[in-house]
């Protein structure tokens, strides 16, 4: 008895020394990103953009909003109803939103009917596996506009035959079968003989259809044919025209002869569109055969398409050879077709071309045009320093602030001052630009303006009017966008990179009363001031920004005063990691961006806790910490951050002694660890070491951790079970991590 | 808690049949507290290695089809206060007949998503995942989500309700963050036949958790212990050379990058 008593304690011992791994994790992999400029598209409102408010017209914006802008500043704005086609979503988003949308009010529809709701999803979208080497091919099976028709079709005949006929019931019944049939593979059964024409009608139809969806062209090709000889059929011209859809269906999935299965479906389309039967499906015949001749003739397809916008107005019925024309500029080679319109000339120029050769090109166009677009992209080809430079630049400051393309021209100008060496003028246009009510301007186009004066401030205080943003938004898995919380300012990235690495904590401190800043800035700047005066042992800065928090910062309040209140350095020590051990949100370091998403004292999901050693432990977890190289990525960000020219050198060396001795510091778990260890065998009694023992365990389990990091936490641990067990922290501190 | 190495630590010859009879108690204690994975001998067993062929066109006609399976990226879901937004794949995947594969679904939720939120979405969420499982030649469903603590009680409901659903014949996976398969051991008890680590971009831990790993400490969790996922663009760890290898490509993947790919293995 005594032997397997012993063998159970043993094999429990080895189970707690062996169950005890290092305290190593991985750090999460997502992170929004705060955006301060949008570079892809305008983040005016859009309607606004379309009309012609353009604010700074970026080079990587997305095609279609270059297209906007260059038509404002080649002086033919666009009209009310081109405004209105250009602000409808586009492509893919709208063709999702619109399926969605209609497959939920049909699913409502249907159930309204036959009582009962579908027992599957309905397969929107489909894949197949060809023999050949395509593999499996992704595709959208059931378009928006069938389950519009269903549901109108669905209408008309409970109207005709009322909601409770079997007609109508057997109808639903058909088409969830036709809808369902790429996973059945089958097709509803023919109605009987005896129901009336229009059952008969709709039922073929319905079958067709259900061929369609199952990949079963040619069967599909051929039943549609039939239908469309039925002149009596409602379904006879939607039919012919989906004759062309199975072809063209079946030549980009199944076909090995794609382009003359493609050649065969357009000459069929030209058919139709010269049957004057076939009015209704003129306008869907005309995109299917621009879509046979985008896949067959490319070039030629998209130089009709250039000609055709350079000259014709946007409509509605052209909407989609819009979409396509843009599609195939976005394949184009970088350098524009021969024969190109002056949009593709000028869309290439400025938003492509990086050589030498720009410059030339687009003064030779402005030259002969005299058009605000050209002269933005000379101004942003221009060499600073050239004369043709300054009397670009010239030009640009004349323009009015209300021309569409004024803010951008004057944003370049702006550039090419500052790379000129005249800063002075440079910041006084900036000055003029921010203080001007008339000039449209967005998150991004301010904060262009201010990161341009940011890079030229003479002074610290210059240099705070400018480095303090307010995000567009943020960045994440699920897109980008204003959200609420990027509301409040923010600092972008270098200027956080030069408060962390040049501004000695002494001068911090007076930055944290700085009326130049908001004061949400001036809370998150007198925290992390107050986490370097305690790491850098500065206890007089330390006491007096404590102070300050105590009464200012409502989170930190009731954690300061035992911290104010503390005697001698070693109680002091001991509080203020105390205090740091309950706000895992403190870090001695600016944030560059938006706050974390965890309150100052919660635990962020992702480790964004603390502070790590080297180089994190000036600048905070950021979603760049998780690039793939990590290392080297933080290592070249240090030196890609130059000192401001406003520093005197023995506030540089002063910042440069403080950077070292916080690089050099062991991460949070292991600093907080040993002074907690230390104090709490100096001072058992103390009330607090409890909880403190408890804390140290789950920094070393939620922060980032050194190599020292789980030697604290195991003597925290055993400290807390040997010494006060049965307290309620020994009770939830159940294992070392 | 469940290490792989028994390390004797400071037992002593002496105490070596001491030693011995602890062990008989530790392993059955072992196996209560570590209960292998859920699997089911319906389940077709993967190749060693499985490429994740994320949403570009990718042709992987030249893969070896015995040796090397396909997790593509079929699906992505985002759970918000709106309802689920659904992309699917719309590009195009090539591999050679008889390749093995399995339908990655891509979670996400907004921030700050009510737990309550995500729960009433369970039913819409497995419907929609069923339907990724649906291709020809699938083998197994890969669940992406990388759960924030309050969203924990969610996955398990939705993995449990997916487990059901699934035929038997399909594996269930997830990807981990390394932490879950190390101290913050939460999914020990998920109904998934493979937790497969992320053993990249692991931000400042990095050099910790390898060497550890690479010293012989493997996960606690023995549901991370059968395979492990590897980016192309980072260093491979050496250890754990026998379980099998997901490889991450951050770009298209061509003959070259998988040859590459291959060899590294081999090696």
């Amino acid at each position: 008895m005594n032997t397997v008593y012993r063998s159970l304690l043993m094999a429990l011992f080895l189970t707690c020394i062996l169950a005890s791994p290092a305290n190593v994790f991985s750090c999460g992999p997502t992170f929004p990103t705060t955006v301060f400029v949008w570079k892809g598209a305008p983040d005016i409102p859009r309607a606004e953009y379309i009309a012609g408010r353009l604010g700074i017209v970026q080079q990587s914006f997305n095609h279609a909003d270059l297209f906007v802008a260059y038509r404002y500043l080649s002086g033919r704005p666009l009209s009310a109803k081109e405004q209105i086609v250009l602000a409808r979503p586009r492509g893919g988003d709208e063709a999702d939103d619109s399926t969605a949308r209609l497959k939920t009010e049909w699913m409502s529809a249907r159930q309204a009917i036959t009582g009962d709701p579908l027992a599957d999803e309905i397969p929107v979208d489909a894949d197949f596996q060809s023999a050949g080497p395509a593999g499996f091919s992704f595709y959208r099976n059931i378009n928006p506009d069938a389950f519009a028709r269903a549901l109108r079709t669905l209408r008309e005949r409970a109207a005709r035959f009322g909601d409770r006929s079997p007609y109508v019931i057997n109808w639903v019944r058909a088409q969830d079968t036709a809808f369902n049939s790429v996973r059945l593979q089958r097709a509803p059964s023919p109605a009987d003989a005896g129901a009336p024409a229009l059952v008969r009608a709709d039922r073929d139809y319905q079958i067709a259809s259900a061929r369609f969806y199952m990949r079963d062209y040619a069967a599909a090709e051929s039943l549609f044919a039939a239908i469309g000889r039925d002149e009596a059929s409602p379904w006879m011209t939607m039919s012919r025209y989906l004759v062309a859809r199975s072809m063209i269906r079946e030549a980009t999935l199944l076909a090995p002869n794609r382009d003359s299965v493609l050649l065969l479906a357009g000459a069929y389309l030209k058919q139709l569109l010269a049957d004057p039967r076939m009015q209704e499906m003129q306008r869907s015949a005309k995109d299917l055969l621009r879509i046979c001749r985008f896949r067959t003739h490319p070039h030629e397809t998209f130089a009709e398409l250039d000609r055709e916008f350079s000259s014709a107005p946007l409509s509605e019925s052209i909407r989609p050879a819009f979409q396509d024309y843009l599609a195939l500029l976005g394949g184009a080679a970088v350098k524009p077709p021969a024969g190109c319109s002056d949009f593709v000339d000028w869309l290439f120029t400025y938003g492509h071309r990086a050589d030498t050769t720009g410059f030339e090109h687009a003064y030779t166009r402005w030259q002969e045009t005299k058009s605000e677009a050209w002269l933005i992209a000379t101004l942003a080809h221009a060499t600073p320093n050239g004369l043709r430079a300054a009397m670009l630049r010239r030009t640009a400051m004349n323009m009015p602030s209300s021309a569409p393309g004024g803010l951008t021209a004057a944003y370049w100008s702006v550039l090419s001052l500052i790379a000129s060496g005249q800063s002075d003028l440079a910041q006084y246009l900036i000055d003029r630009l921010l203080g001007d009510e008339t000039v449209v301007r967005s998150p991004s186009a301010t904060n262009l303006l201010l990161q341009a004066r940011a890079g030229i401030a003479r002074t610290l205080n210059e240099y705070l009017r400018s480095c303090c943003q307010r995000p567009y938004g943020i960045e994440s898995e699920h897109g980008s966008g204003p959200e609420q919380w990027t509301s409040r300012a923010a600092l972008f990235a270098p200027p956080a990179s030069t408060l962390n690495r040049f501004i000695p904590v002494a001068t911090l401190d007076t930055l944290t009363r700085s009326p130049l800043l908001p004061v949400s800035l001036r809370v998150s700047l007198s925290r992390a001031a107050w986490v370097r005066a305690v790491l850098l042992h500065n206890d007089r800065l330390a006491l007096s920004l404590g102070a300050a928090i105590g009464n200012a910062d409502t989170a930190l309040r009731p954690f300061m005063d035992p911290y104010l209140e503390a005697h001698g350095a070693p109680e002091r020590q001991f509080a203020a990691a105390f205090l740091l051990l309950k706000n895992p949100g403190l870090h001695p370091s600016i944030r560059i961006g938006a706050e974390r998403s965890a309150g100052v004292n919660e635990i962020d999901d992702f480790r964004d806790n603390w502070w790590y050693s080297g180089n994190l432990a000036i600048e905070c977890l950021a979603w760049q910490a998780y690039h793939s190289s990590w290392e080297e990525e933080l290592k070249l960000k240090g030196d890609s951050v130059s000192p401001p020219p406003f520093l005197s050198a023995q506030e540089l060396q002063t910042a440069e002694s403080e950077t070292a001795a916080l690089k050099a510091l062991p991460a949070a778990a292991t600093y907080l660890g040993r002074i907690v260890t230390s104090y709490a065998g100096a001072h058992p009694g103390d009330p607090r070491i409890p909880e403190a023992l408890h804390l140290v365990v789950r920094a070393s389990r939620v922060g980032c951790t050194d190599d020292a990091s789980s030697t604290f936490s195991r003597r925290a641990y055993q400290i807390l079970h040997r010494r006060y067990a049965g307290s309620h922290w020994a009770d939830i501190t159940k294992h070392w991590y | 808690m469940c290490p792989l190495n028994l390390r004797p630590g400071r037992t002593t010859l002496q105490d070596m049949s001491f030693f011995t009879r602890s062990i008989s108690v530790l392993i059955p204690l072992h196996l209560v507290f570590c209960p292998p994975a859920e699997s089911s001998s319906a389940r077709v067993a993967l190749p060693g290695v499985v490429l994740w062929a994320w949403e570009r066109p990718e042709h992987l006609q030249f893969i070896d089809p015995g040796r090397v399976a396909v997790a593509y990226l079929a699906k992505s879901i985002a759970v918000t206060e709106r309802g689920l937004s659904v992309r699917s794949r719309m590009q195009p995947l090539g591999v050679p007949e008889g390749t093995s594969l399995i339908a990655v679904v891509r979670l996400s939720t907004a921030r700050r998503s009510a737990p309550s939120l995500l729960v009433s979405q369970t039913g819409g969420v497995v419907a929609e995942i069923l339907g990724a499982a649906r291709i020809k030649g699938c083998r197994g469903v890969q669940i992406d989500f990388d759960a924030k603590k309050s969203e924990r009680a969610f996955f398990r409901v939705l993995l449990a309700e997916l487990r059901k659903e699934l035929p038997d014949s399909l594996s269930l996976s997830i990807t981990a963050l390394a932490s879950w398969c190390l101290d913050d051991n939460w999914i020990a008890d998920l109904p998934v036949d493979d937790a497969v680590p992320m053993l990249f971009r692991l931000g400042p831990d990095r050099r910790a958790i390898l060497r550890r790993l690479a010293s012989g400490r493997d996960f606690s969790s023995p549901v991370c212990r059968q395979s492990m996922g590897l980016s192309l663009d980072e260093p491979f760890p050496r250890f754990g050379r026998t379980r099998r290898i997901y490889a991450f490509n951050p770009h298209s993947w061509t003959q070259e990058s998988y040859s590459a790919l291959m060899k590294d293995i081999a090696r």
